[in-house]
């Protein structure tokens, strides 16, 4: 089941496009659209 | 405001997906090492498969999840619905 609204967000730590790592907890102070998609080549 | 999208992909090919759209003015993460660990986090990976199910989480500036959507096959998440979100959170 996926978590729900209302709980503190799963920190991470992942490699960007750009080959930096971003941890989601350094972005504190600013709001997060987080999108999960299959695969990058299925059309979105 | 950051967007951040995330698939159990490699670096490699992540790469060429934003390269392939003319670049994208967000942050493409790889959940690869390892294999789908975010994913399972948040608990939208498909272990059978090995892929991450479509799916999206807004958190406000506090680190909470303030909406969070499954979606089925077919059904892709709307960008501007998700700022509108984001912006009022």
């Amino acid at each position: 089941m996926a978590i729900e609204a209302g709980i503190a967000a799963p920190d991470f730590t992942l490699a960007s496009q750009d080959n930096e790592p971003l941890t989601l907890s350094e972005l504190r102070g600013n709001p997060v659209v987080l999108v999960f998609h299959p695969l990058s080549f299925t059309g979105g | 405001m950051a967007i951040l999208d995330i698939s159990v992909d490699s670096f490699a090919s992540q790469k060429a997906f934003a390269e392939a759209n003319g670049g994208i003015n967000f942050k493409l993460l790889a959940d690869f090492h390892p294999k789908g660990a975010v994913a399972q986090a948040y608990g939208i990976y498909n272990e059978e498969r090995g892929i991450a199910g479509r799916s999206s989480f807004v958190i406000d500036s506090e680190g909470q999840i303030v909406d969070a959507r499954v979606y089925p096959p077919g059904e892709l998440p709307d960008p501007q619905e998700l700022l509108g979100i984001a912006r009022g959170s």
